[in-house]
């Protein structure tokens, strides 16, 4: 996916006037946000769970090196083999290589964002493998050639018209009078199309939810069974997953489990989380015969050493996403890459580079309703703000530093300021006349362009204050 | 070599002033012989009969079909009036195991021993036993291997979970503490499927149809008695 | 002795909306306080410190929390400014010795104008009369920083003939965020239609709210949209200021 996140304002226009969009996005609030704020209510220790939950993450990552270890020799023991990948490139020639060693021509696809990360598929195709998407969203997307625009819900842009009409282009082998008006036959026939590719697949790619030290597990959350499907009827399994998903315990992962599907889809647990450990033992009738994990830096042993740590909790719920209000006008598309949402506003810019993504965390009220429902605490209005002194610090922030500079001169002299104030206020004011409302404003046309500025009331507090102190009679508050 | 430079930058990137290599050792090894204990909540501590109550009541609310027989024994006979209502079929998979293959079926339904291959899209259900059930969200814990190949649980339309109550535990933990005392502390069944209902998506206009990929049918047959 | 408490008048009430200064410091008299209003404040430094000049922010900091020495309380008629103060100043100065000393004693003294009026002088009502239904949008800041949520809503309820109305989505932003709302105005102007919607289905006469920037973004949108429902700041009326016209009203007459 070719990073479009310095394109997000132009996006975000273009997504504010999409009316399909739109549509979909206004299903969140009595979906998925009612639905954790549902299952939270039934769980009295939801907070305790969170601070839990947090500080499993933050004492892995704390010692994150050593706990790779760990899990690695415990994967390694299992049978698996344990691939160490530092960037995107490293790890796509590492799982084409695997590929390609084994002839495959067909890959099966468990929903991985880190395969989006580092644009995996293309990178097979071009090799001349076929990769089908397996989760059900994320299929939906290849054949329209989309990207995911919701964590979760990668597909929650389109319409079942729009899947319709997909599927009687793309599965052109079926009988065209065949019926298709209910989300129910669209289901069934995806399950058909779908399960004639796994059992045809060579090698299927997963990613993991987690990555468990004490027994060299991956672990994988779905509600449909197409990872587990993908993890098991193929030859070959890869994992890929990134060194932020270790997991010390099955301890720990009891308590990440509690928090992470109330949190994404308000379930209590989804239908299939399965814990994965190597390839067919002997006895085993079913299973990959091989089974690797490609573990993958790419930027993040930066981010733990630049400050951004506490990103690296994240366990990819995104309940942050679903309660934006950003994310609830734009949709995902609009944030340019692979991660949206105020998630991706603090990581984008670390994988992409803050003047290719200044305007992912800029574009935030800071109204702090995601910090309020991540189920790990990301303080991500902090980690925003972060970003944001070094996106002014930067080459782009010249105007604004210029700006801040100019209003900055005047707030650190108060009695400057005050008498710019009254001059300011006065002239406004009267260039109001009587009217209450500007509905254009020199100097305030962004404002101005939605909305009418409100004429001020003609003096400042202080300087009425003021007069007030001195014993005149109390002025009329003038319009 | 990738391994050592990402293990040395993130060792870099973790490093605290003031903490040794040792302390940090040890924290991981006195965190993973037994980390601090998390809050568990109250709904997976239940005991005796809440917890059968609160098991059957997740079952319900997933739509998963529970159906509660004296024994084993009675198995047969249960599953053959579950499966005669509308979307049934009368073959039936297992995996290699005696509790099951031992019973007395009905002529004509003796279940078939499943074998690698067996794409199970006609319409035939599975049967597994399930190594345990928690309480705290109705989920089946099914452990992979001759007895109960991991594919039964994802490849038919209709999966079938027989499960001891006796095996019903509260939480996940206690799960998890049973599956390495039965199997032993040194290596987990390749595959552990926690189930929770039956296949799912919402993926489609929002609304969650069943089946996506996995089963769309999911039925519980829990017994009493050893 | 009554306690001495400093008004922070915040730069918007300053600018555009004195009267809501006046009702501010009127109640906090009621409430057996005296007023001052230190003449060295300007603003809190919220722009720079969310432009991302923490450097600006700790000199406004500074400056602000020097003014104020001698004030037994610092309040604010702003959830945001008031988290500004009582929350960001010692944040910005943490690890910096005496300042962050200094800032977390200075902090202490900072309240919200309702949560000063309930939770430290006890008022439970201010004794204004409004006819007609009311609903009060929560400035994010000031809920989910501060907790204020529950002190608005009780003052207002203890108006004669005040009848206070929720929407469904009381805790949505309305799309202000300061700065925010001119860098990224369609996608304000798009959340704030968002919280109207929301606000309006309970069909008040009135839109309270305790952040003049909120409610300078409601009301601008409000008009744009043609709809005359009339906003004004909670200290109007709880202190019964109601001469001014509301935020942005166009007609001539008053309602």
């Amino acid at each position: 996916m070719t990073p479009a996140t310095a394109a997000f304002k132009s996006s975000a226009e273009k997504a504010l006037a999409d009316a399909k969009l739109a549509k979909a996005l206004a299903g969140l609030p009595g979906g998925l946000v009612a639905q954790r704020t549902a299952a939270k209510a039934r769980v009295p220790e939801f907070e305790a769970l969170r601070d839990a939950a947090r500080d499993i993450r933050d004492h892995t990552l704390q010692h994150l090196d050593l706990y790779l270890e760990a899990f690695a020799a415990k994967a390694e023991a299992a049978g698996t083999r344990v691939h160490w990948a530092e960037d995107a490139a490293e790890a796509r020639t590492i799982i084409a290589h695997l590929a390609v060693e084994r002839g495959a021509r067909l890959v099966a696809k468990g929903k991985s964002m880190v395969s989006e990360e580092i644009a995996l598929n293309a990178c097979l195709e071009s090799l001349g493998m076929k990769v089908f998407e397996s989760d059900l969203g994320e299929y939906l997307l290849q054949i329209r050639g989309e990207t995911p625009s919701h964590i979760i819900a990668p597909a929650i842009h389109l319409s079942q018209d729009e899947v319709e009409a997909d599927f009687r282009r793309v599965h052109a082998h079926l009988a065209p009078e065949r019926g298709l008006e209910t989300p129910e036959l669209l289901v069934a026939e995806a399950r058909a199309v779908l399960r004639e590719r796994f059992l045809a697949a060579d090698i299927g790619i997963t990613g993991a939810n987690f990555l468990v030290a004490e027994t060299g597990s991956a672990v994988i959350v779905t509600n449909e069974g197409n990872g587990d499907l993908s993890a098991h009827l193929p030859r070959t399994h890869i994992v890929l997953a990134s060194i932020d998903k270790v997991v010390p315990t099955l301890a720990d992962l009891a308590t990440l489990l509690r928090v992470l599907a109330r949190s994404a889809t308000g379930q209590d647990m989804t239908a299939y989380t399965s814990l994965l450990t190597g390839p067919k033992a002997p006895g085993d009738p079913d299973g990959p015969a091989e089974c690797h994990i490609v573990i993958l830096d790419n930027g993040r042993s930066e981010m733990l050493r630049s400050g951004l740590g506490e990103a690296l909790r994240c366990i990819r719920c995104g309940a942050c996403l679903n309660h934006c209000p950003i994310y609830n006008a734009v949709g995902g598309h609009a944030y340019g890459w692979v991660y949206a949402g105020p998630i991706g506003a603090v990581i984008s810019p670390a994988f992409l580079g803050i003047e290719a993504a200044r305007d992912l965390p800029s574009a935030s009220t800071f109204c702090g309703k995601c910090e309020e429902v991540c189920p790990v605490k990301i303080p991500l209005t902090r980690l925003m703000r972060d970003w944001r002194v070094k996106s002014l610090a930067s080459a782009a922030g010249a105007w604004e530093r210029a700006g801040l500079g100019a209003w900055s001169f005047f707030a650190r002299r108060p009695r400057l300021y005050h008498l710019a104030a009254r001059l300011g206020v006065g002239a406004t004011h009267m260039l109001a006349r009587s009217r209450g409302a500007f509905r254009w404003l020199p100097f305030a046309a962004a404002w101005t362009r939605g909305r009418d500025f409100p004429a001020p009331q003609g003096h400042t507090f202080q300087a009425l204050w003021s007069k007030r102190k001195r014993g005149a009679p109390p002025m009329e508050t003038p319009r | 070599m990738s391994r050592t430079s990402i293990l040395a930058r993130v060792r870099a990137g973790t490093l605290r002033t003031g903490t040794s290599e040792r302390a940090r050792k040890r924290a991981v090894a006195e965190w993973m012989a037994a980390p601090p204990p998390h809050p568990r909540p109250a709904f997976a501590r239940t005991e005796a009969a809440e917890r059968h109550a609160r098991f059957k009541a997740c079952l319900e609310q997933q739509g998963t079909a529970v159906v509660a027989i004296d024994s084993l024994s009675e198995l047969p006979q249960a599953i053959t009036v579950f499966l005669s209502r509308p979307f049934g079929s009368p073959h039936l998979a297992i995996g290699d195991d005696n509790r099951l293959s031992t019973l007395h079926w009905p002529d004509g339904f003796r279940p078939a021993r499943w074998s690698p291959g067996e794409t199970l899209g006609d319409g035939t259900a599975a049967l597994s036993h399930a190594f345990a059930g928690v309480a705290e969200t109705g989920t089946l814990v099914l452990a992979s291997g001759a007895a109960s190949p991991a594919s039964l649980a994802f490849l038919p339309e209709t999966h079938l979970v027989a499960l001891a109550e006796t095996d019903i535990v509260a939480s996940f933990e206690k799960a998890f503490a049973k599956l390495r005392a039965d199997v032993g502390a040194s290596r987990v069944p390749r595959a552990v499927n926690m189930i929770s209902g039956a296949s799912r998506t919402g993926d489609i206009g929002g609304k969650i149809v069943k089946g996506a990929h996995g089963p769309r049918r999911l039925a519980v047959f829990i017994y009493a008695g050893s | 002795m009554q306690p001495r408490v400093g008004l922070f008048v915040t730069c918007l009430v300053d600018l555009m909306r004195p009267s809501v200064g006046f009702a501010a410091a009127r109640l906090i008299e009621q409430a057996d306080c005296t007023v001052v209003v230190p003449a060295g404040q300007t603003c809190c430094g919220q722009p720079a410190h969310n432009a991302g000049d923490p450097e600006t922010a700790r000199a406004l900091a500074l400056e602000t929390m020097r003014s104020f020495d001698g004030c037994d309380f610092v309040v604010a008629p702003s959830g945001s400014c008031a988290a500004m103060l009582r929350l960001h100043y010692p944040a910005l100065f943490k690890g910096r010795g005496d300042a962050e000393f200094k800032a977390k004693a200075f902090a202490e003294r900072v309240h919200e104008l309702t949560s000063f009026l309930v939770n430290v002088r006890r008022k439970t009502a201010t004794g204004a009369r409004f006819e007609g239904r009311v609903v009060h949008h929560d400035a994010c800041s000031g809920l989910r920083e501060l907790g204020i949520r529950s002190e608005p809503r009780q003052l207002l309820a203890a108006v004669d003939g005040l009848e206070l109305v929720e929407g469904s989505e009381t805790t949505a932003c309305c799309g202000f965020g300061g700065l925010f709302s001119v860098k990224y105005p369609a996608i304000s102007t798009a959340v704030a239609d968002r919280k109207i919607a929301d606000l309006c289905a309970p069909a008040p006469d009135l839109v309270t709210g305790g952040d003049l920037g909120c409610l300078m973004n409601l009301a601008g949108r409000l008009n744009r949209t043609e709809r005359a429902l009339p906003c004004r700041h909670v200290a109007e009326v709880l202190a019964g200021e109601l001469q001014a016209p509301p935020i942005a009203w166009r007609d001539t007459a008053s309602p």
